[in-house]
């Protein structure tokens, strides 16, 4: 049975919807990026980009161009080497409680139930009093809607992996964070699972229009996905083009195969990532 | 509108994985009743086989009676004495066993905690832990008696030797352990550093610090029987000594099945123990996994 889009959806934090408001801002702004690995090794060479303040934008790039080393550096959790970071208009800071970072694993804690998994980002930013029923009853939303009612109270071990990393989506979206940073969060998925989850952030995304920076190298996920798409270079990685893409939204994933522009947009990202490779 | 609505076949197509947990946990109950009775059985029946194949040689003088006895002197020596000396020899050991137990899991909890936050401190003192922890505790024992006397201090401090260790490297090793994921997790959430320590450091120790502790318990056992051999008033060890000196053999073997089975007893207490502390969450839990 399908429902109006905005039925069951929990309704946007205070804080996200004041970012909507400052809309057209640049949030995340890199320049001159670059970075150099303990062993000497370049990873990151001048990298140069913006994304805006309610903005989708993905990073796709060859494994190893240094996407995730510049997740990193915006998100405080790797120093700054040399030229200019700026995220909501401050120096990146590990911890901002206005950044919500998403990693590849689940990093669900093996001790908690999957409802007490979901609550922790909250709990540890505002506290165990901060949990309040209506943040409980967010979080009961967020984990139907990602497909786990009836596992809050099971734990991680008793989950696939899928079902953990889904566990994952909804402790990340539970924070009020207006800027989220995503790691290749459904890489290593079966297919079905991440088509699932990508239709499932699409429609978080499009009921609070938070700032998202997403890095993969599935194009597919990336096009479905993107607002923009920036193409990295091999490594030392620096971003190579800027793509926008130009669909219209809502976006439905299982529609996008029929979609002329999309192939158009797979063609063309394919030709520069490509080149990119060595096969 | 939730995601498996746009995926309806998701359900039904891996039944297996989405049970709910409440009727996995159902299914294993009923299951693990089954599988325990049966195998009890088969271990009563090897117990049986054993003993009766010993009594049957004893009978047969394929066996020296003088040396190996028979199961059936050494139940007899049990009923006669159980209340008499087994008893309160048994509660003398226990006593000891559990003072040092419970000394060696606060001091080696707390001092491994504390080589953890001070590494400075840890590494200074690394090659005195080394020398300690593979001095051969035993050694000890002449010497603890000599400074405590045969009282029950020689005994916990034999015992405390053996197990303070066992508990302050594995819990060392447990916080040291942590999964670097979930550091990752804690500093991009901004977790102080009391929150770290207190909602993922400890927790993610409590599985090997039960590890120590179960194994400390034992060896406490070992440490005070040790030292109730060599010189003490009472106890199961010191009962040993008394009998094999007079070549008791059924007496011997009768105080060594005892304590087998009371070493069985203690495991099991700790694993169930283990299990309700930790519910389902940890791998070390008797819960299989699904």
């Amino acid at each position: 049975m399908k429902r109006g889009l905005g039925a069951a959806m929990p309704q946007a934090a205070p804080s996200v919807a004041a970012a909507k408001a400052a809309s057209s801002q640049t949030e995340i702004n890199v320049s001159g990026l670059s970075h150099r690995f303990a062993g000497g090794l370049l990873a990151v060479r001048e990298a140069d980009f913006s994304v805006k303040a309610g903005e989708f934008v993905v990073i796709v790039g060859p494994s190893g161009c240094g996407k995730t080393t510049i997740l990193n550096i915006i998100a405080g959790l790797e120093a700054q080497q040399s030229g200019a970071v700026s995220v909501g208009g401050k120096p990146p800071q590990a911890g901002r409680s206005d950044i919500a970072y998403m990693f590849a694993q689940d990093a669900l804690l093996p001790w908690r139930t999957v409802m007490d998994n979901v609550l922790f980002g909250v709990e540890v930013r505002s506290g165990a009093r901060g949990i309040t029923a209506a943040i409980r009853e967010q979080a009961q939303q967020l984990i139907t809607m990602v497909g786990l009612s009836g596992f809050e109270n099971a734990y991680p071990r008793q989950l696939s992996h899928g079902m953990r990393q889904r566990a994952a989506l909804a402790r990340t979206f539970l924070m009020p964070s207006p800027i989220l940073l995503m790691d290749e969060p459904f890489g290593a998925l079966d297919a079905h699972t991440k088509l699932m989850l990508e239709q499932g952030l699409i429609r978080l995304w499009e009921r609070d229009k938070r700032t998202v920076l997403f890095i993969t190298h599935d194009l597919a996920e990336a096009i479905a996905l993107a607002d923009k798409i920036l193409v990295c270079t091999a490594r030392p990685g620096s971003i190579k083009c800027e793509i926008p893409i130009e669909m219209a939204r809502p976006r439905n994933i299982r529609d996008l195969q029929n979609d002329t522009q999309y192939h158009e947009y797979h063609r063309r990202i394919w030709r520069e990532l490509s080149a990119e490779m060595a096969v | 509108m939730s995601m498996a609505d746009s995926s309806p076949a998701l359900a039904s197509r891996r039944p297996t994985r989405e049970e709910t947990p409440e009727v996995q946990a159902r299914n294993r109950r009923i299951g693990s009743l089954v599988a325990t009775a049966s195998l009890w059985g088969i271990r009563f029946l090897i117990f049986s086989v054993f003993a009766l194949a010993w009594w049957a040689a004893v009978e047969m003088k394929l066996l020296d009676r003088f040396f190996f006895s028979s199961p059936v002197d050494i139940a007899r020596f049990l009923v006669a004495q159980f209340v008499s000396e087994i008893i309160p020899n048994a509660l003398e050991t226990l006593l000891a066993m559990s003072i040092a137990f419970v000394l060696s899991g606060i001091a080696g909890v707390a001092i491994g905690l504390l080589l953890f936050e001070l590494p400075g401190l840890k590494r200074t003192i690394d090659p005195f832990l080394t020398a300690l922890n593979s001095m051969p505790r035993i050694a000890l024992a002449p010497i603890f008696i000599l400074w405590f006397g045969i009282g029950i201090a020689s005994k916990v401090a034999l015992a405390f030797s053996l197990g303070f260790f066992i508990v302050l490297l594995s819990t060392y090793a447990g916080i040291r352990n942590v999964d670097p994921i979930l550091i990752r997790l804690s500093r991009s959430l901004g977790c102080t550093s009391s929150q770290q320590f207190m909602k993922i450091m400890l927790p993610w120790a409590i599985p090997s610090v039960f590890a120590g502790l179960k194994l400390a318990l034992i060896y406490s056992f070992l440490g005070v029987v040790t030292s109730e051999m060599l010189a003490s008033k009472a106890g199961l060890g010191q009962l040993i000594m008394y009998y094999s000196g007079i070549l008791r053999m059924d007496a011997v073997l009768g105080i060594l099945f005892v304590m087998a089975v009371f070493a069985v007893l203690l495991t099991f207490v700790a694993d169930q123990v283990e299990a309700a502390l930790l519910g389902g969450w940890a791998e070390g839990s008797n819960q299989a996994k699904s």
